[in-house]
Order: structure tokens, then sequence, then C-alpha cells
């Protein structure tokens, strides 16, 4: 009886030396710690009247009203951008259509030179598909702004009694992308995209 | 009786003297001392382009305002890496840890783990090295017992066509060549931050911690 405990311990031992190596190997790790790779930021603001939301009142056939809208850099990323109208909200039928519009850059911001960029019918202003952007253009760096002067004149002629008090409300809309590794061309996809 | 006496007496006597001489026999006891078995070590060490052996290796690999698309090829930082203890170590495994902050909670790292490309990855020696992007190798790297095709090379495991550090916390690169003691095996790589990357990892930090350990056997 003593030979059998005896061998079971030993078998016992050697199946606890067996488990014991398996699970217990030489092992060191060192590591390459705080590796920070950090994401930078698209972000645009709009400031100027046309930004806080302009009310012009008692608005006559003929008549031109503007306001200013400036679009800044707020984020880390240079960065694209184009502006357009998001939307127009008449309280008579057809009444937007009586507007035209221009647009002129301000010659005191980052690209520095005044030029009309658009003339022509509100409505063609109307939707991101018809946002104000041409050829490939410097990209606006973090921190600068670009501004912009909004006209626009109700039709003298054209604009009857039955408009006495009509009002029109319009939504501006800026897209912006990143500038850098895009490219134009998927650049200006982006930014001509509700 | 009295002779009957007498011989009981001597009987007992002889029984006492055999008994006496069974447990008293000359005898000398010498011992063998001082037989110590010491375990040996396996130490790794690692350093960077910025210190020297031993000491805290952070900030290796960096990159700040990362926007979708950009590359850091990082042609000067490297990890080093060598083998200080007194034992010969079997393999080395490479796997890759992270967090992610700058972003409101929760949030999954791995969501941007996906989107941390590795673009290229060397492990190499002085005679020999290992591309870990697709498992191919230059020279003669010897392989450890426990080498299977497939160790070497950064697997694509979620299947995004991307090689990521997602990838690599989810298969750890195993039975690499361990390094020797000499001062010529390192690792190197390039990160690209997916142009693929949406606006929900604006202003992110990913914060990564390679990890290396060295193994003495195949079966780890």
């Amino acid at each position: 009886m003593k030979k059998i405990l005896i061998s079971l311990m030993a078998i016992a031992l050697v199946i606890g030396l067996v488990g014991a190596g398996t699970a217990a190997w030489f092992s060191d790790t060192e590591t390459s710690g705080d590796n920070i790779f950090t994401a930078g930021t698209v972000e645009i603001s709009l400031t100027g009247d046309a930004a806080v939301g302009v009310v012009i009142e008692d608005i006559a056939p003929g008549d031109t009203v503007s306001a200013y809208l400036r679009v800044e850099n707020d984020g880390s990323l240079p960065l694209w951008f184009a502006g357009y109208i998001d939307s127009i909200s008449v309280s008579e039928p057809l009444f937007s259509t009586l507007w035209t519009a221009t647009v002129t850059t301000d010659p005191d911001d980052y690209y520095g030179y005044e030029v009309e960029i658009y003339s022509g019918p509100l409505a063609g202003l109307l939707g991101a598909a018809n946002a104000l952007i041409d050829d490939e253009y410097p990209p606006l760096p973090p921190g600068q702004y670009a501004g912009y002067t909004l006209e626009l004149t109700l039709d003298g002629p054209g604009t009857g009694n039955e408009y006495q008090g009509a009002s029109m409300t319009i939504v501006i809309g800026v897209n912006a992308v990143q500038s850098d590794n895009i490219g134009w061309d998927a650049a200006k996809a982006l930014l001509t995209t509700p | 009786m009295r002779k009957l006496l007498f011989l009981i007496l001597a009987l007992f006597l002889v029984i006492g003297l055999v008994g006496a001489g069974t447990y008293a026999w000359f005898q000398d006891t010498e011992t063998s001392e001082d037989n110590v078995f010491t375990a040996g070590t396996l130490v790794l060490e690692i350093r960077d382009h910025q210190v020297g052996w031993g000491e805290p290796v952070i900030g290796t690999w960096t990159a700040e305002n990362m926007a979708p698309g950009d590359e850091w090829e990082f042609d000067v930082p490297f990890v080093k890496l060598r083998s200080v203890g007194s034992l010969v170590a079997d393999h080395l495994e490479i796997t890759a840890d992270y967090t992610v902050s700058g972003v409101p909670e929760p949030f999954d790292p791995d969501s941007m783990g996906q989107y941390m490309e590795v673009t290229w990855a060397l492990y190499e020696d002085g005679g020999w090295r290992i591309n870990l992007l697709d498992g191919t190798w230059e020279g003669e790297p010897p392989f450890p017992d426990g080498y299977q095709a497939g160790d070497w090379q950064i697997q694509d495991v979620d299947g995004d066509g991307r090689i990521t550090f997602a990838d690599l916390r989810a298969q750890p690169l195993d039975n690499l060549p361990p390094p020797m003691y000499l001062d010529d095996t390192w690792f190197e790589m390039s990160v690209r931050f997916s142009e693929d990357a949406g606006n929900e990892f604006q202003g992110a930090s990913f914060n990564l911690t390679m990890i290396f350990t060295l193994n003495q056997d195949s079966s780890q």
C-alpha cells in the first residue's frame, strides 16, 4: 500500500512540474509608449451681419441692400470652402424671383483683393451645387478669414403692388473641407454636395 | 536451580551484547554542500534615437495636426532591441496597444486604430531584414522552432484592406528571431492617418504603445 501511495505521489509531482513548466517560461517585455498622433481639425465660423441674421425692412422696388459675411478658419488645418444659398422662403409666391444678387470679395481679407465673383439672379446661388466655386484657389490657412459682401437688389419695374409687405428669408450655407492630401477635384465634389 | 538462573543470565547477556553490537558499528558522514541552482535571466532592453539603453522609451513616433491622408515616413526614429540576460531567447513578439483622447466618451479606441495605418515596417539585424507588411525577408534570418508562415506579417485581421495598428493589436507578430546582445537589431515603421478617416476623429489623440516581448520557449 505504501508503495502505491509513493507511486501516486511521484506521478502527481511529475504532473505538477509539467503544468508549472507550461505556464511559466521566462519572458521579458519592453514598451515604447506615448507615441502620440494627434489629428487636426477642420472648423469654420461665420461672422458678420449676414451670419447673425440681418433684418432689412421697408425695402422699395429698385432698392439694393447689402450684408457682410466673414468665413474664418477656426481649425488647425488649411481648408477650402464654398458658400451658397441654402434655402429661400418667401411670404408671396415668386417673390424670390424678383431679386438679383452680387457677391464681392473683401480686399482686407486673407486673399487681399476686391473682385465681383457673382452677379445674377438670387436663385442662381441656391443649393450647394451652385456654390460659389471656380478653379482651384489657395487654401485658407488656420487663423485667417475671407470676407464677402452680398448685395441684393429688388427689381423695380417688375415688382408690382401685390408684393407690398412681402418678406423673404434666406439661409446662407458654407461648406469646408481639408485641403491637404485630398486634391482639388475631390474637394470640389465635397464642397458642392449638400 | 542456581545453575538455571546463571544460564538465563548468561543468555540475556549474550542477547544484550548482540543487540548493542547492532546499534554501535563505526560510521562516518560527509556532506556535499552549497549545491546552488540559480535561475537564468531573460532580459530585453530597448532604446530609441532619443535615449540610451535601459532608459524609458517614450515618444519615439509622434505627429501633430494630422489630416486624413497624411503620412509620416519616420526616417530617423527607430527602436533598437538587445537581449542582455543569461539565457538564449527563443523568439520575439511585437504588438501594439493604444488609447484615444480628445473625443467625446464613450469612444472605442479600435474605431480610430483601424484608420491608423502601418505603411512600412521593418525588423532587421546586421545580417537580415524582415518586411513586416508582407512577411518577406532578405538575408538569412534564423527561424525559431515555432515559426509558421504568416507569423512575420501584420495580417489584415478585420479585412478592411488596410494594415493598421488595430490589426497588429488583434494579432501580434510572433516567432520573430530574437535580438542578440549586439547593438544591431532594430524596428522601424511609417504611419499614415487613413484618408478614409471621418469627422469623428477631428482633434483626437491616438496614444500608441509598441510592445516587444522576448520569450524563452517556442510554446509561448
